[in-house]
């Protein structure tokens, strides 16, 4: 009796485990085996909601926003613009006006049918929105229906690369219902996308695709799960046992995991030479940065191929050009600058500079927690002391733009693969509070008008480049990659928009194949 | 006045005075919330404002958040929207959705791993603890007691680790994160919970096995086991229906102290396993700097650890003779 009552308890107990393990197993072999075309992303962050307008970190909610919004245009993988919501667009020759002509065959979740009115609606409330997005928009002056079908932007100073904003945040468009309910809007989308939102948990969010879509051209995954995992390791996990079948990768002991997985053939590596780059933001401000040589010497003492092969895997191409390959502006006889010491300590010498002591603001997370010590050593070998002040990521540039500190490491990202866009940004934008020479801002004001894809465009973008090159204002380190890991299931890896970007991509063409 | 109203008398005094503890607690954590948030380096409004901010955004961020009030009445203005469960919006992880949403959310989560947790870990620690005090200083005692400071000594992390890989990796018999609601689908439920609770309760079961030792070898050495004993009782018998509830008072006790070093645990196992609770939103919101979630997750934290803590009160009180009752 005593015997059979403990031994009922316990098998009672092993029934339990082995039902658990058996549920997951199984869902974990559906998942990965008999999905049929499902794909799981995992990425880092989690939507905080979907109405554009009130996002506060745009950057955050753009993978999730993309799939449920189309926006006026495309930006493709490699980083062009393409036709989307306007079938087609013209800039005026002074580039101080874009008329957008949109497709006549779009509805949207709440039924309402893209026109000129409700795009003009849209785009008027970004502009008067109080968060990032009307940023996107401070160059637009006026919005007008031209007639129900086409729609003119005029823009206060001549600036085509508005364009790309169209491609992203400002560009996606909102039902007229969820315009009309702004509080219902930021927990439920109402978009024209190929993607409808199934449902969603403070975790992931999976949407299925839609059934009306317009553009029949594509076969779009049947169901796709955005999953958020913060823990770079814990998606490599996920990724191992099927519960994922892409995971955006990190440098790091992240990457050295995934190369593991893809080496014996667990897994497939695409890497995207994006646009964004680890940089030092130096204040001209502050003395001796005011003074070129010193920037220079700076520039010279930075062993980037060093920290690319110790520190970043040998991924991060090593860079000194404020346009890296893939950007409007891209020379590519300007090699990254060597290590050189002594000229460095010249250059020093020759402005008059010795026993500098230098503030550098770093953000307290890897990989910059691995590269400050790093450049601090670098530095230190030409005599140039360097207090590394740790702050919290999402401080280090509100921090920065205040003008208070001396540099920054930190990442240059382009919402835009133009150097133009990069100057108005780290240059002549809020993230150089020294500002920037008077030939450089000449430069910039020259390129920044000139058409997209033009060869006058590329010229004076090339010029811009050459310049900072030869005269830095800020330190370029290296060509931050962004990467995947994927299970050879998945198509489309390939084609991510935005992932030359933000690392932040739009998985709208990913699909999968059925395993059987 | 008879003997169960007297009992009844000294327990509603018990209680009450513990419930105006727990008041009383709450209070000074909720102060300490708004107080901390002063101490945190930088400008919670300056990140609360998010990517490009403008001085006007963050002028604005800096009003919603009450950051532009001075300090004592934004306390007692805290304190105020407390009692009605109003912790205010989420400034930038959800924004404008109220953070008592957000964290009701969270909330199943974490009470779920807590308890399984907490259950893995007195289903362990108490069979254990007794098997060893049985025999004090035999091989068994000596290597079960030996077997809890190793564990104890682990990192609950590095325990996740391990067991992720093992378990989820390697024999793939778990899901190596996320989490299924219960009422969405039981059995899923607890083949994500399992490894996160085994992570979190394998920790607490050394701490509490070794209290259950100390406590049972206590007790066994009492005269009236002995006596027990001598009039032929069962061994069953004298260890489940007298020692136990002579040991019980110290047990519960440090199970209500392993709740809150289970909560303690859960910032970093929630992320380990990817599992949205109050850990991850704790993490988040730092991360992000949402001050409204970051206060309102820590009065809810705090909140469960006293609530937790008066559970065990009342299960003391049921299991404590008056006349001790009476002294405590």
């Amino acid at each position: 009796m005593k015997c059979s009552r403990a031994t009922s308890v316990l098998v009672v107990a092993a029934v339990i485990v082995i039902v658990a393990a058996c549920s997951s197993s199984a869902s974990q072999n559906n998942r990965s085996s008999g999905s049929g075309g499902a794909v799981s992303l995992g990425e880092t962050f989690m939507v905080s909601q979907w109405d554009p307008a009130q996002s506060v970190n745009p950057i955050v909610d753009f993978p999730y926003q993309a799939q449920v919004y189309d926006r006026l245009l495309l930006r493709q993988s490699d980083g062009t613009l393409a036709p989307m919501l306007a079938s087609k667009w013209e800039v005026a020759p002074d580039s101080k006006s874009i008329t957008l002509h949109l497709r006549s065959d779009v509805t949207f979740a709440d039924g309402s049918r893209l026109n000129s009115a409700l795009v003009v609606a849209n785009l008027k409330r970004y502009q008067q929105a109080k968060t990032a997005i009307a940023g996107q928009l401070a160059n637009v002056d006026t919005v007008t229906a031209v007639d129900d079908t086409a729609v003119r932007l005029t823009l206060k100073a001549a600036d085509p690369l508005v364009l790309y904003n169209l491609s992203w945040g400002a560009g996606m468009m909102v039902g007229q219902k969820g315009l009309d309910d702004p509080s219902a809007l930021s927990k439920r989308p109402d978009g024209s996308g190929g993607f409808v939102l199934q449902s969603q948990t403070p975790s992931a969010a999976t949407f299925v695709r839609n059934a009306s879509y317009w553009d029949k051209t594509r076969t779009y995954a049947p169901k796709l799960t955005i999953n958020n995992m913060i823990d770079p390791s814990a998606r490599v996990n996920a990724f191992q046992t099927g519960e994922i079948n892409i995971a955006s990768v990190k440098l790091g002991d992240n990457y050295t995991a995934s190369k593991a997985l893809a080496d014996k053939g667990a897994g497939k590596l695409y890497t995207y030479k994006s646009n964004a780059q680890y940089q030092v933001f130096l204040n001209t401000k502050s003395a001796p940065l005011d003074k070129p040589q010193v920037r220079e010497a700076l520039s010279l003492a930075i062993d980037r191929s060093q920290i690319n092969s110790a520190l970043l895997n040998g991924q991060c191409a090593p860079s000194s050009s404020i346009a890296p390959s893939g950007t409007v502006g891209y020379v590519a006889d300007l090699k990254p600058v060597d290590v050189d010491v002594a000229q460095a300590k010249s250059l020093l010498q020759s402005a008059g500079v010795s026993n500098f002591t230098m503030h550098m603001l770093v953000p307290s997370s890897p990989p910059f927690t691995l590269i400050a010590p790093a450049l601090q050593q670098m530095f230190g070998k030409i005599g140039v002391k360097v207090e590394l002040d740790q702050v919290e990521v999402q401080s280090a540039f509100p921090t920065w733009t205040q003008g208070n500190s001396q540099a920054m490491l930190n990442q240059a990202t382009v919402s835009v693969p133009d150097a133009v866009a990069y100057a108005e940004n780290a240059v002549v934008g809020p993230n150089s509070p020294g500002g920037s020479p008077a030939d450089i801002t000449a430069l910039v004001d020259e390129a920044r008008p000139l058409p997209i894809g033009s060869n006058q465009r590329a010229t004076a973008e090339q010029a811009l480049t050459k310049a900072l090159y030869s005269s830095p204002l800020h330190l370029p380190i290296c060509q931050i990659p962004s990467t995947y890991l994927y299970s050879e299931a998945v198509t489309g890896v390939d084609n991510l928009p935005f992932a030359l970007n933000f690392d932040a991509p739009d998985a709208r063409f990913l699909n999968s194949k059925p395993v059987s | 006045m008879s003997k169960a109203e007297g009992r009844w008398t000294v327990t509603v005094a018990f209680l009450l005075r513990r419930l105006l503890g727990v008041v009383v607690t709450l209070v000074l954590v909720s102060v300490g919330a708004v107080l901390l948030i002063e101490l945190v380096p930088g400008d919670p409004a300056v990140v609360s404002a998010g990517d490009f901010a403008t001085p006007d955004s963050i002028a604005s961020a800096r009003h919603s958040l009450g950051l532009d009030k001075p300090l004592v009445p934004r306390v007692f203005s805290f304190l105020g929207h407390m009692l009605t469960g109003n912790f205010g919006v989420s400034a930038n992880l959800n924004p404008g959705i109220p953070v008592s949403s957000v964290i009701a959310e969270a909330l199943p989560v974490t009470i779920s791993l807590v308890l399984v947790s907490l259950l893995i870990a007195i289903v362990i620690a108490v069979p254990v603890g007794i098997a060893a005090a049985r025999r004090p200083g035999s091989l068994l005692d000596r290597g079960l007691t030996g077997l809890a400071s190793t564990f104890l000594a682990i990192p609950s992390f590095v325990v996740g680790v391990i067991l992720i890989q093992v378990l989820a990796i390697q024999l793939n018999w778990f899901p190596a994160l996320g989490y299924v609601s219960i009422s969405e689908d039981p059995v899923a439920w607890l083949s994500h919970i399992t490894l996160p609770s085994l992570t979190l309760g394998l920790v607490s079961a050394s701490e509490l096995a070794r209290q259950v030792r100390s406590a049972f070898v206590e007790t066994f050495d009492q005269d009236f086991v002995r006596a027990a004993e001598g009039a032929g009782l069962r061994r069953r018998t004298i260890v489940l229906d007298r020692a136990l509830r002579n040991s019980a008072v110290p047990i519960l006790t440090v199970v209500g102290f392993q709740v809150a070093r289970i909560l303690g645990g859960i910032v970093i196992v929630e992320n380990i396993y990817s599992m949205p609770g109050l850990g991850t939103l704790a993490y988040n919101s730092v991360l992000r700097r949402d001050l409204p979630v970051m206060q309102g997750v820590i009065v809810v934290s705090a909140l469960l650890v006293v609530g937790f803590n008066l559970l065990v009160d009342v299960l003391i009180v049921l299991v404590t003779p008056s006349t001790r009752l009476q002294h405590a």
